[in-house]
């Protein structure tokens, strides 16, 4: 599979935009904008409430169609403003020269900024970035950056990395003073050798040593924090999985999000989006705004070859399966993947046959198989004291089994 | 082309996978087939009779499993064929009759209970028992030149390498550290650094060199294993040692497998 190039295009501006408010509006959110309302781009559609909420930016010129409540492609059940996007005159963000005075700017007035501009920490649950770096926990006064790719297929990461390394470099930076922190560490994933490289050589030509990067195993899922921060120190090893997977770490999107917050000033409302899979006819990663269509965001790469067997947000270990073609993309989205129908699982169930493989693939040594025995009798207590609850739900158990058992289903069933 | 997505429904992972209920099932019944023949061919018609053996007692063990309530399958399926194709892995020197159905009932027991995973401490101990049939055909005397220098650097590598991964791969390596005390104990000095060269051979050998490869690959390996298996049997001259070695890797396995396998254990002894 092709990284595409490493400039990122964006598509055409799509017919409807169904902006995600994040959060549980109205409880973080108020939205500021009324049906009927013509709105123009960067213009705020909703403003933060209390210390869970951000404001959350208009992709396009247009007019509000309606307060909607919709499912993201990525599953979060949102309120989002439906706009009908002025498509001869859809406005564009253009930065004005570099500005170079953050490094004299106080943390306070750093994660200010980065809130105004409604920058979020992207990753399995969104949430304020500021909030996260004023009272995020720290290990040993380092900022950790999960710069691993999330799943096979997905490259968005990666190729940002590749497109920008001197401003990921400047984001880290920006993250680490707004946080007060007297280290960073950038964890890649051992298969971006490049971008290793990249990285390393900027940061000596930039004689920041306080940034490190560092190299991690790549082996599906190296982007969880379960299974990544026991690597990067041995203190985390004896934390429960289930407690490192929630752990917050900033990724490539989210750094690169507040350096073009702090940088150029730029409202969060846009990510980059590896558009891929077999039958997409130009597979490649693009800037899509939030909001988009599944649909028009495949326009980008001009459209499938052939019907796809399934059509997932996300990538194929964890991604969900999009049931709608306009559900829209949201901050959480680093993929659309369109997989032919013959690469895709079927869910032909038979018996378990003991080969144990799916032991031994679980990042975190349960036994998939007792546990999902357990859930099938509905002994949730049997399934407790084996540890259902430290599933990751990454997958590698029913990706192996060889009786092609929904084992993720049934653990997740167990607690 | 636009999609039309009137299709899309299903859970992660939503790769489809490359091994098969049947491929697995016969690659394995493969492996027990060139098992049977090397029995065979060396037993005759007992060694057909030790197989029948070995199938009667796995039915015995899983009916008392279910008995028991331990069997985590609720009916009756081709998991026990397939069981019956790792015990065959576990059929200890061909003996007496009544030790090997002993030994393959405590298989069943340990390994069904255990889950699969029982198998995974018992793999190091097959295989180091696999290295030493190959390295000379009475392990006690043909490895008398492997002293306990090269042995203490092998299993010191091996126990650097793995023992601070996690508390399973600690666990696995107390229990092969035990086994070996055991059998220097019953069959004299070169045996335990024998089979401790052996085992972290083995384990070197499965986890660095082999673990990258495809998983046919690493099917392939195991079958020839499973061959050095049948030579071993040939051999015959290890028995009490064999037997014991798997009897008391199952047990272990299974104690461990209830214990702690179930997942990391953080905090708690
Ligand atoms: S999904 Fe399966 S392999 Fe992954 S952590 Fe859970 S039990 Fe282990
Ligand atoms: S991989 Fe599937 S068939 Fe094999 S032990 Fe696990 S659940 Fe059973």
């Amino acid at each position: 599979m092709s990284l595409g190039t490493w400039t990122l295009k964006r598509p055409a501006p799509p017919e409807v935009l169904r902006v995600p408010v994040y959060g549980d509006a109205p409880f973080y959110q108020e939205v500021k904008v009324l049906p009927g309302q013509a709105v123009s781009f960067g213009m705020k559609l909703a403003e933060p409430r209390g210390a869970m909420g951000v404001p959350v930016y208009c992709p396009a010129n247009g007019t509000v169609n309606g307060i909607i409540k919709t499912r993201t492609v990525s599953g979060e059940n949102v309120f989002a403003v439906e706009i009908q996007v002025d498509r001869k005159n859809a406005g564009a963000f253009l930065a004005s020269g570099e500005s170079s005075d953050w490094a004299d700017i106080s943390a306070e007035r750093l994660r200010a900024q980065i809130k105004e501009k409604g920058v979020l920490l992207c990753g399995r649950q969104l949430r304020p970035l500021a909030g996260y770096l004023e009272k995020g926990t720290f290990h040993a006064k380092t900022l950790i950056i999960n710069a691993c790719e999330s799943e096979p297929y997905v490259t968005a990461g990666e190729v940002l990395l590749l497109a920008h390394p001197l401003e990921i470099i400047k984001g880290v930076e920006i993250l680490r003073r707004a946080a007060g922190l007297e280290k960073a560490l950038i964890a890649v994933g051992a298969n971006a050798e490049q971008a290793v490289e990249v990285l390393k050589s900027k940061i000596y030509f930039l004689k920041w040593n306080h940034i490190e990067v560092r190299a991690f195993p790549a082996r599906y899922p190296q982007d969880d924090p379960a299974v990544l921060l026991p690597l990067v120190d041995p203190f985390f090893s004896d934390i429960e999985p289930r407690v490192l997977h929630d752990w917050p770490l900033p990724d490539i999107a989210t750094v690169y999000a507040a350096y073009e917050a702090i940088v150029f000033g730029k409202p969060f409302f846009e990510r980059a989006v590896t558009i891929t899979g077999e039958c997409v006819v130009q597979p490649q990663n693009v800037w899509l705004p939030f909001g988009i269509g599944t649909m028009d965001a495949l326009k980008a790469c001009k459209g499938v070859l052939r019907e796809p067997g399934r059509m997932l947000a996300g990538g194929p270990m964890r991604g969900i399966a999009i049931q709608n073609m306009e559900q829209p993309v949201s901050a959480m989205t680093d993929a659309l993947i369109a997989l032919p129908k013959e690469w895709t699982a079927e869910s032909a169930e038979a018996d378990c046959i003991r080969c144990g493989e799916c032991a031994e693939v679980c990042p975190v040594d349960l036994s998939p198989a007792l546990i999902a025995a357990a859930s099938k009798r509905q002994d949730w207590a049997g399934a407790r004291e084996l540890n259902a609850q430290q599933c990751l739900g990454c997958g590698n158990c029913a990706y192996v089994c060889p009786s092609h058992l929904p084992l993720v289903d049934l653990i997740q069933k167990g607690f | 082309m636009q999609p039309t997505i009137a299709f899309n429904q299903g859970a992660a992972p939503h790769l489809k996978n490359e091994i098969s209920f049947v491929s697995m099932l016969a690659r394995q019944l493969g492996a027990l087939l060139i098992l049977l023949l090397a029995s065979f061919w060396m037993q005759g018609l007992a060694g057909l009779l030790l197989f029948a053996v070995v199938l009667v007692t796995a039915f015995a063990g899983e009916i008392i499993l279910r008995f028991l309530g331990f069997s985590a399958v609720p009916k009756w399926d081709l998991a026990l064929i397939h069981q019956t194709v790792l015990l065959a892995l576990f059929v200890p020197a061909l003996t007496s009759p009544a030790l090997i159905a002993a030994s393959t009932f405590a298989m069943t027991f340990f390994y069904r209970a255990s889950g699969g995973r029982g198998a995974y401490v018992l793999q190091p101990v097959c295989l180091a028992l696999a290295f030493l049939s190959v390295l000379g055909v009475t392990p006690a005397y043909a490895l008398q030149g492997m002293t306990m220098i090269p042995s203490a650097i092998l299993f010191a590598l091996w126990a650097a390498l793995r023992f601070p991964r996690t508390r399973v791969e600690a666990e696995r390596f107390i229990c092969v550290l035990i086994l070996a005390v055991l059998l220097t104990l019953l069959h004299g000095m070169p045996m335990g650094p024998a089979f401790l060269w052996a085992a972290a051979a083995g384990e070197i050998l499965f986890d660095y060199a082999l673990a990258p490869l495809s998983s046919a690959a690493r099917m392939g390996y195991r079958v020839f294993v499973l061959i050095l298996f049948a030579l071993f049997l040939a051999a015959a001259r290890a028995e009490e040692a064999l037997l014991f070695t798997g009897l008391t890797a199952g047990f272990i396995g299974a104690w461990i497998e209830k214990r702690n396998l179930n997942g990391r254990v953080y905090g708690k002894a």
